[in-house]
């Protein structure tokens, strides 16, 4: 759901700016290996600052991704990346299934077995790492009120680049498996990305303590825009 | 404009001792992070902005220097106090004598340069 959209109903008009903000800087510290626990505690607190001073977020707190590195740092740092490891989970257990369902699809009637694109794999897995660097790189923009923006073009010329290198690269790793496999293989990656996606869901709902109920569920990233 | 860098100058040094005021501060008694900073301007310095003072009160949780709880605000949002715990207090007194030792340092050498310049 779109912040502004949540906040129409908000009495206080800079609920959209703190929600946007915090979204930010929660998918960060997770990115960054803070436990949900403490994240949410951080959160929290630094809402309830704001609901006294009633000032801008990135007046009072700075950018929020030299924030979330800073509260990181002096939180001892965060064990890397389960929230990453999630996405790129889901990232490859989708590819896996797509893959699975392309050889499927194209399986001529007869032939007792079907040809298996890894390419499609590696491209699936490289755009959910994409997608993760564009949000924490967007989430360190020093300018501005919106810290998610979208990526220039040149991005997308590399990644076309990439992903035209990784489907050449990888052409000859294509494998013949009758089709029972690829049947399974499609059941049981479509599997494994429902539940590579809802442990990622899952690793963005924070608790949160006290009364800030309006901050349960923070938007998770990418997916939540 | 003589007000004006004296300010400058007290701002850049407390910025040095920003971590040493909080301490100080939970000395007279737990307070949350809005009410630190209020606690520092009552006391002359300039608020300090949360991103500067989260941070800070986040290292001396880590390091077990406070201990935070949650309480209800009357009326309004929750609030996160801090309160030190034995070994704050310990380094908060032993902050004191460190700074002590130095003001009067910085007190002696600034007074012989004063002499030596009359």
């Amino acid at each position: 759901m779109n912040p502004e959209t949540r906040s129409s109903h908000h009495p206080d008009p800079g609920y959209a700016a703190r929600r946007v903000y915090f979204e930010n800087l929660t998918g960060l510290l997770l990115a960054q290996g803070l436990d949900g626990q403490r994240v949410g505690n951080l959160v929290a607190e630094l809402d309830s600052h704001l609901e006294m001073t009633h000032a801008d977020p990135i007046e009072e707190f700075g950018p929020v991704g030299e924030l979330a590195e800073s509260l990181v740092a002096s939180s001892g740092g965060g064990r890397p990346g389960r929230y990453l490891a999630a996405q790129v989970a889901f990232g490859v257990s989708l590819g896996t299934a797509g893959a699975a369902l392309l050889a499927l699809t194209s399986n001529l009637p007869g032939h007792g077995t079907v040809t298996f694109h890894a390419s499609m794999v590696a491209n699936i897995t490289a755009i959910a790492i994409g997608l993760w660097a564009m949000t924490a790189k967007g989430g360190r923009s020093r300018t501005g009120r919106s810290t998610i923006s979208f990526p220039p073009a040149r991005w997308f010329i590399a990644y076309l680049v990439f992903v035209v290198g990784v489907s050449v690269l990888t052409s000859g790793l294509n494998w013949e498996i009758p089709t029972a496999v690829g049947w399974v293989v499609l059941a049981v990656s479509t599997i494994a990305s429902m539940a590579t996606l809802r442990t990622a869901v899952l690793l963005q709902r924070i608790p949160v303590p006290g009364q800030a109920s309006h901050l349960r569920n923070l938007g998770w990233g990418w997916m939540g825009r | 404009m003589a007000d004006d860098t004296a300010d400058d100058l007290q701002n850049r040094w407390f910025r040095g001792a920003l971590e040493a005021c909080v301490l100080g501060t939970l000395r007279a008694g737990p307070a949350y992070g809005y009410e630190i900073a209020g606690r520092i301007e009552a006391a002359g310095f300039v608020r300090p902005k949360g991103g500067t003072l989260y941070p800070i009160l986040a290292r001396l949780e880590g390091e077990r220097l406070v201990e935070p709880k949650w309480m209800d605000g009357d009326g309004g949002p929750s609030r996160k106090y801090y309160g030190l715990t034995p070994a704050g207090a310990a380094t908060a007194e032993e902050t004191a004598q460190h700074w002590n030792r130095f003001a009067n340092n910085v007190s002696a050498l600034l007074g012989n340069t004063v002499r030596s310049r009359s």
